[in-house]
């Protein structure tokens, strides 16, 4: 835990110096007045939950030095989580080329069942046609009753 | 049987292409892609007229809401769409403020007029509160010392004219209050929170009615028909004309018969009933301009605007 | 008066009106219940529609949209834990959680009852008060609306977790998407990467993203055997004794939010906010905000809805709409050739009547109506969690997509999902980050105004009596909780036998994993 809020304090200190940065550099005076707030706020919370990062970080080690070895075992695991929801991530990235560039229908039905997989739902006599049926029913209700019009050169 | 079937199908299928090549425009349905969102003025005047002219093109003319930075998303879409009239770009002054801040992949010359439909001409407008009664009094006052001016948003038309009127007769530059659209401006003049603005005549005419807003002077050559008692600027020894105008542009490049059965349909909509009666209702002022008439006004707004444009810009 | 209700009541009751407004009522409810659609789409499509028939139905069918598209929002707020629109935000907070805890039946009751029971409130105060509340709005000037935005932006810090510090990070980060785009009061281009920028992030684009988007990410976390059981469905109406508890907070919710409602802009956000944290901040019960207390449904659902009838004030008394949605019914009055303003309570005395009456049998059919339809829409939840979050995230696409044809606003939602993954991962709080983002600018945009209307002076912080008084309200409000944090968390590191803060700091993640 206080190895995350430290973490997260340096990410903090970064973000709110890049603000404060970017709007030096690109911002004229008089708008810049909150964005230089919103800056040094960033970075005054920054700071603080670094300093109670450091502090827990200390007294948990006087406490126990133990507990770094048990975290190692976990470490598949947590790598294993990490890559689900970078799979799910990387679907929504497919999803965004293939509507745009391809068809809506294909990149819903991609969507859905390469998200209820991910998700571990196997049982494909039910996903599939789920899938077809919630696509070809979307793109239906949204272009006709909706007037949206899909981008993609297939329906 | 066989034969005589294979006959029909060829004869059906030859007159089929004979009649998609030889069939006048339009054949398929017409989008009007409006750059703002839905339930805006421009949204609004453009559904009355897309109902209209399905009846008078024959096929369905929608209207598709692009709204987004500054209307410049559904600007760049409609005009980056194929020339063949089938998308057309609800086309106002903030097309060429657009072009002018230098944000836009496209020119004037990307953008063929098709026609304009309304003209809604700028009113000065005062809160009561404010103690102005006539537009010499405003404008005395507004060379003495900044009159605070309320906008319904930073490069809106209303500022623009607020901007170019401050230029036109030297006066002292208004101290501006940027709101979140006209809902918002109107009701600062009322309360008597903002001294002075400009508006169109929809947004404010129940305020006006009730007397808590005070139109000074119309920014047109005729009277608003609306306002029968308000004179023009023209009238009170101010040349000044200025106003949001309304109309369709097609990507350039669009066939000219295509451009003028557009043209045409826009005109005869315009003179029809219902159009006529919808926008007297909604207080929309209908200034039909033909297609080279259209386009002569864009690049002369386009001249003026080039030249107050550093106002804009500055801090 | 009573001649006018009555006229109404002629022009409202025949069997047109009717079917219209049970029809308006199914197709409000089922768009709300959509991500990224709002009622204002369904009206904006809606309002060709009612071209060709009489004034008095077509304002029947509008409203009826309105009202229970406002509703539909918390369906799936509740089932789902996405927030179809920004008024439906504060429903999620604890709506959902009950639905983790097999309560889905008894939160989707409460919401109904509640929106039910503010758009009654709303309706009954648009039908006596509306002229005089209607002089009301006009004292908003630019130091009020600012004073709005700072009472809005202060419940992040009831609402946001255990952590003061996180909390406050999520809403300053909110704070700077609120930034991108165009300065309001001078047009300077700020932190625009994309032209799509220029006005700003997509609100209900992020809103869906960092919570439609991550609650499937999350469940990707999970090992695919730890999808539990199914929660229990109980019953959707909650009894009598349930409402007569819920009846102050009802009132509560309604009063706020009729009163937002009446400000133009400012609108149902900020009242749903606002009615959320008055709640949180006079509730005794167990269990705690954010965990599933009735109250946290209650009270922004009787808000949400209490803003409808609000929004009409300013639009029947002085043509002004209050927010967009009353700019379509504003649209919508003039193509019938009437003029809002008191002229309308003159001169067309029936129509009005039978619009204020609409809102309040709107109200009245969304109840049975309501209630009917999520017996069944309740059924969502059996439906397998890893099936379910597929069709979830195409929901989600396709209605953010939907908002304006944007595919950049498709690119924003996902982004927004990754950034609540990682707030998660960092046990920050996401909802002071909504808050901020949609309160930001409101802020920001009036105090500048405020000050070029007092010659670049502070003084307006103190000459405006409105202004004044909710100011230092806000001030409470941010304060009050910060400082019994800070005495509770001093009390707990004073006796370290119970407690170390080592456990502090666990508690914060510990009360983040909502699953």
């Amino acid at each position: 835990m206080p190895k995350k809020d430290i973490g997260l304090g340096v990410v903090s200190v970064g973000f709110g110096a890049w603000i404060l940065y970017y709007t030096a550099e690109n911002i004229k005076k008089k708008s810049a007045f909150w964005p230089n707030i919103i800056g040094w706020g960033i970075i005054a919370l920054g700071v603080v939950i670094l300093a109670i990062g450091v502090f827990n970080f200390i007294k948990e080690k006087k406490a126990n030095g133990g507990q770094a070895e048990k975290k190692a075992v976990d470490k598949k695991a947590e790598l294993n989580k990490y890559l689900k929801v970078a799979a799910v991530v990387g679907l929504l990235v497919v999803f965004y080329f293939v509507f745009q560039y391809v068809s809506y229908i294909l990149a819903t039905v991609i969507l859905m069942i390469g998200t209820s997989f991910i998700l571990g739902y196997r049982n494909w006599k039910i996903m599939i046609p789920t899938a077809l049926i919630l696509s070809v029913l979307l793109y239906v209700t949204f272009t006709q009753v909706f007037h949206v019009h899909f981008p993609g050169p297939f329906y | 049987m066989k034969k005589i079937l294979a006959l029909i199908l060829t004869l059906v299928l030859t007159f089929a292409f004979a009649s998609t090549a030889l069939a006048a425009f339009p054949e398929k349905e017409v989008t009007i892609v409006v750059p703002f969102a839905a339930g805006g003025n421009v949204d609004l005047c453009c559904r009355i007229i897309a109902d209209e002219m399905t009846k008078i093109l024959g096929q369905q003319v929608i209207v598709d809401d692009r709204p987004g930075g500054g209307a410049i998303i559904g600007q760049t879409y409609a005009l980056g769409q194929p020339a063949d009239g089938y998308t057309m770009l609800a086309l106002t002054s903030s097309f060429v403020t657009n072009i002018l801040s230098g944000d836009t992949d496209f020119g004037m010359e990307n953008a063929t007029a098709i026609g304009q439909f309304c003209f809604d001409p700028e009113i000065v407008v005062v809160g009561v509160d404010s103690g102005i009664t006539t537009i010499d009094e405003f404008m005395a006052a507004a060379k003495a010392g900044a009159l605070t001016n309320s906008t319904p948003g930073f490069s809106t038309s209303h500022h623009i004219a607020s901007l170019i009127l401050t230029e036109t007769f030297g006066l002292t530059p208004f101290a501006y209050m940027h709101t979140d659209g006209s809902a918002e401006q109107v009701v600062q003049l009322a309360g008597g929170h903002a001294q002075c603005g400009m508006t169109t005549y929809g947004g404010a005419a129940t305020l006006i009615a009730e007397g808590k807003i005070i139109p000074l002077a119309v920014c047109n050559s005729e009277r608003h028909q609306a306002l029968p008692d308000v004179p023009t600027m023209a009238e009170c020894g101010y040349d000044f004309v200025y106003g949001a105008y309304r109309g369709f542009a097609v990507p350039a490049g669009t066939p000219e018969d295509v451009v003028n059965t557009l043209s045409d349909a826009l005109k005869q909509a315009m003179e029809s009933e219902a159009v006529i009666k919808a926008f007297n209702d909604s207080g929309f002022p209908i200034m039909y301009l033909n297609a080279a008439d259209y386009q002569k006004m864009l690049d002369e707004d386009y001249k003026n605007m080039e030249a107050i444009y550093y106002l804009l810009d500055e801090e | 008066m009573l001649q006018n209700i009555a006229a109404g009541f002629a022009a409202l009751f025949t069997w047109e009106n009717i079917l219209f407004l049970v029809m308006g009522t199914l197709v409000g409810l089922i768009i709300g219940a959509l991500p990224g659609l709002t009622g204002n789409m369904a009206i904006a499509l809606m309002v060709p529609i009612t071209y060709t028939m009489s004034a008095t139905t077509g304002l029947v069918f509008l409203t009826s949209i309105y009202c229970s598209s406002i509703f539909g929002g918390s369906i799936s707020a509740i089932l789902l834990g996405i927030p179809g629109t920004i008024s439906s935000f504060a429903t999620t907070l604890d709506g959902y959680p009950m639905a983790k805890q097999g309560k889905a039946g008894m939160a989707l009751g409460i919401s109904t009852i509640s929106s039910v029971f503010g758009g009654l409130f709303s309706a009954i105060v648009l039908m006596f008060l509306t002229t005089v509340l209607a002089e009301f709005a006009l004292k908003f000037g630019p130091a009020e609306y600012f004073a709005v935005a700072v009472l809005g932006l202060s419940c992040i810090a009831s609402i946001g977790g255990k952590s003061i510090t996180k909390g406050l990070l999520s809403g300053f980060i909110g704070l700077f998407f609120a930034v991108i785009g165009q300065d309001p009061q001078r047009g300077t281009k700020r932190f625009v990467f994309d032209i799509h920028l220029l006005g700003g992030v997509t609100l209900v684009a992020a809103l869906i993203g960092i919570f439609g988007v991550i609650s499937v990410l999350k469940n990707a976390e999970k090992k695919s055997k730890e999808t539990g059981p199914i929660p229990e469905v109980d019953k959707v109406w909650i009894g009598w004794k349930m409402c007569r508890k819920l009846l102050p907070t009802w009132l509560r919710g309604s009063i706020i939010g009729t009163i937002i409602g009446i400000i133009p802009g400012a609108g149902t956000n900020v009242a749903t906010f606002l009615a959320y944290d008055t709640e949180n901040k006079f509730n005794r019960s167990e269990p705690k905000f954010g965990e599933g207390n009735p109250k946290g449904v209650a009270a922004p659902e009787a808000a949400n809805n209490g803003v409808t009838g609000g929004s009409m004030v300013p639009l029947l008394a002085l043509g002004v709409p209050g927010n967009a949605t009353s700019a379509l019914f504003l649209g919508a009055l003039l193509l019938k050739g009437l003029t809002t303003g008191p002229v309308l309570f003159t001169e067309h005395a029936d129509v009005a009547y039978s619009l204020f009456l609409a809102f309040f049998f709107a109200n009245v059919v969304m109840a049975p109506l309501g209630l009917f339809i999520l017996r069944y829409m309740k059924k969502i939840l059996s439906i397998p969690e890893s099936l379910l979050g597929g069709i979830i995230l195409a929901f989600c696409m396709t209605g953010v997509f939907s908002i304006s044809s944007s595919s950049f606003d498709v690119l924003t939602c996902i982004f927004f999902g990754v950034l609540g993954y990682a707030f998660y991962k960092f046990d920050i709080p996401t909802a002071p980050l909504i808050v901020c983002l949609v309160l930001g600018s409101m802020a920001e945009s009036n105090l500048q105004q405020a000050l070029v209307a007092n010659n670049q002076s502070y003084s307006f912080l103190w000459t405006h009596p409105i202004a004044l008084v909710v100011l230092l309200i806000a001030l409470v409000s941010f304060f009050v909780p910060i400082i019994s944090k800070l005495v509770k968390s001093t009390r707990k590191a004073r006796h370290p036998n119970t407690v170390t803060a080592g456990d502090l700091a666990e508690d914060t993640s510990d009360e983040m994993d909502d699953d």
